[in-house]
């Protein structure tokens, strides 16, 4: 047989070959304040950010008024990118601030207003308490079994109660092998909202903005978790133990 | 009471001959460094085309907007339907918005109006969605606000997500929904940063005497006859928020936007209404770089586009309607989905203004409003009791 009639069924193939079928998509988590629109002087902000976004956060008084110095923490938690932001020299009293996303692209909009938040007159002074929680479990499920949209998800639950504070607070969390030291001034892998009952890290949808990296080699792994307050104070950590089968 | 003897002027929901500069001609200031200007400073005038100053009619699928007196009245329009029942009076307290002074501009989209008054304010009411009321207030507001940051506004243009005005200088703002950078600027707003949308001032347009806003899209015309666009519209080889010259557009007397990217215009008087825009857009036959002409639309001073059909105003008081059918629009049931043969709404023959939106048009005539058509997805709609005219006599 000549080699053109061998090619024949495999020209054939990719010539009508439409690809796999189309997994499911999900919408791109939206930029968001997630912590409050009201900061103490010396209150740092929680932003979630498309991971998509790749370019600065500039904090500005409100309409296009003059840009504040701050630093930005990144902690990329899959579909999303938490950011922590900090103004070294802290906030005005009563001052309106925008929170502008700007991408360096060059692509219109170069500019992305997403949010906007008032820091107050007064400062938070006392750090969070945080009780040790019971238990983290690493869940492992395939989700929306037999459908386009089926998917294998991996999220840890923390069990416990609610840090106090008297304001708003996140959580920072870290995971390592059970073995490893981690440094106590570290910075933390995730910065976290409780959400019902307990802290998720990430969750059975495959549209969860937050899919942290979770380990997936067999074995013993620590979950270190502790509460941040709106000024960046964090109460004393708590080690709790998983296993990944 | 009479009607003002000033000329009335169309409305459309997204674009028709907008109001031409009040006071006419201001020299267009001296450009910054880097920022162009619309037009040749030295280049003179042309003709301004025929249209009235200030528009006092507009019109979207369930209300009718128009300007009596200098006060500004809007209803619910149609009334009810199928059976239509006796509407309350349109010029009532009950009807009048208020808004300081004398209104001299209106513009309604589906989603929100605007109106100018004599101190150059611009007023918005509706909803605020995407920023397009511009006052950073609540997600509806049913009476007008004061838009603030705009002084000396002589003419609004509105789309459903964003809203332009013009001023007595030759410059333009917009605010509102920026995400093709319909705008003007390089800054988009999130859902949750719509209270902080504010007019901002176009550069790279000066001397203007006209603008439009369909969806996604504004232009404005400078005294030197220069059309600019902005925003997104591949025919036009707009994209972004840079204005860009429209050379073909230049040339036009009478030229308005519709809302799925397309744009009619008479290129002079006893011509035909020439039209073009995306393939997906409106009706069948629309190419973005070639003109379909409409013969019988000789004569049109004035041009209204909804959705998916046109009217004409003629300098003999006639309007003239084609395109799709849909909700009684053409003012007659027809059987094709679509004509290209424009024919005259019976009954009007003193039109002064027409408005549009995309199931309904109105006519302001001499001593009645007319209205017609009313959208096909409202509950017990029936097109050939929508296409009829209705008409409101109007006071003396």
């Amino acid at each position: 047989m000549s080699p053109r009639w061998l090619l024949a069924p495999i020209m054939f193939a990719a010539l009508t070959w439409r690809g796999p079928v189309e997994a499911c998509s999900c919408a791109p988590p939206r930029a968001a304040l997630l912590s409050s629109k009201e900061v103490p002087l010396n209150g740092q902000l929680v932003l979630r950010l498309p991971s998509g976004w790749i370019g600065s956060v500039v904090v500005r008084e409100v309409f296009g008024g003059p840009e504040v110095p701050v630093s930005v923490a990144r902690h990329p938690a899959g579909r999303a990118t938490v950011a922590v932001v900090r103004a070294p020299s802290g906030w005005k009293a009563d001052q309106r601030y925008e929170l502008v996303f700007v991408d360096p692209s060059g692509d219109h909009p170069k500019r992305i207003l997403f949010g906007s938040f008032t820091a107050g007159s007064n400062k938070d002074e006392t750090a969070p308490k945080l009780t040790a929680p019971r238990a983290a479990t690493l869940h492992d499920e395939v989700v929306m079994k037999g459908t386009s949209c089926q998917s294998k998800e991996r999220w840890i639950e923390v069990e416990g109660q609610p840090a106090t504070d008297d304001g708003e607070v996140f959580y920072a969390v870290w995971v390592a092998p059970a073995a490893t030291k981690i440094p106590t001034d570290a910075a933390p892998q995730w910065i976290l909202p409780w959400t019902g009952d307990r802290l998720a890290l990430g969750g059975r949808s495959m549209c969860a903005w937050l899919k942290p990296d979770l380990p997936s080699k067999p074995g013993r792994y620590q979950l270190q978790v502790a509460a941040v307050d709106a000024a960046g104070h964090r109460s004393a950590r708590h080690r709790l133990s998983f296993t990944v089968k | 009471m009479k009607l003002s003897p000033i000329p009335l002027l169309l409305l459309v929901a997204c674009g028709g001959e907008p109001p031409p500069q009040t006071p006419p001609v201001v020299m267009a200031p001296a450009p910054s460094p880097g920022e162009a200007v619309v037009g040749p400073p030295s280049a003179p005038p042309r003709a301004v085309p025929k249209v009235p100053r200030g528009r006092s009619l507009a019109v979207r699928d369930d209300q009718v907007c128009v300007v009596h007196g200098g006060a500004l009245y809007c209803r619910k329009e149609p009334y009810t339907s199928p059976k239509p029942a006796p509407a309350p009076p349109l010029f009532s307290l009950e009807s009048r918005l208020h808004v300081p002074g004398q209104v001299i501009d209106v513009a309604l989209s589906r989603n929100h109006g605007c109106a100018v008054n004599d101190e150059g304010k611009v007023y918005c009411w509706g909803s605020n969605e995407s920023g397009e009321r511009g006052d950073g207030g609540p997600e509806e507001r049913p009476f007008p606000a004061l838009v603030p940051g705009v002084e000396g506004a002589v003419g609004v243009a509105v789309s459903f997500r964003h809203t332009c005005a013009q001023t007595a200088s030759g410059e333009v703002y917009c605010w509102g929904d920026n995400w093709k950078g319909e705008a003007g600027h390089d800054t988009a707003y999130t859902g949750a940063a719509i209270d902080l949308v504010r007019p901002v001032k176009v550069a790279g347009v000066a001397g203007i005497d006209a603008i439009w806003a369909a969806d996604g899209l504004s232009c404005a015309r400078s005294t030197s006859h220069e059309v600019r666009c902005w925003g997104d519209a591949i025919g036009l080889g707009v994209e972004g928020p840079t204005p860009t010259p429209v050379e073909h557009l230049s040339d036009a007397t009478i030229l308005a936007f519709g809302n799925q990217s397309y744009w009619c215009r008479t290129l002079s008087e006893g011509e035909p209404v020439a039209c073009r825009g995306q393939q997906y857009s409106a009706w069948t036959g629309l190419l973005p770089h070639r003109d379909a002409t409409y013969p019988g639309t000789e004569g049109a001073v004035e041009l209204a586009l909804g959705n998916e059909h046109a009217c004409a105003r003629t300098s003999a008081g006639k309007v003239i309607c084609w395109g799709k059918p849909l909700g009684g629009v053409l003012g007659r049931v027809i059987d094709p989905p679509v004509t290209v043969d424009p024919q005259p709404i019976p009954g009007i023959d003193d039109a002064q203004a027409i408005a549009t939106s995309d199931y309904q048009t109105c006519a302001l005539g001499r001593q009645a409003l007319y209205c017609w058509g009313g959208s096909p997805w409202r509950e017990n709609s029936d097109a050939a009791i929508n296409a009829k005219l209705r008409r409101t006599r109007l006071p003396r």
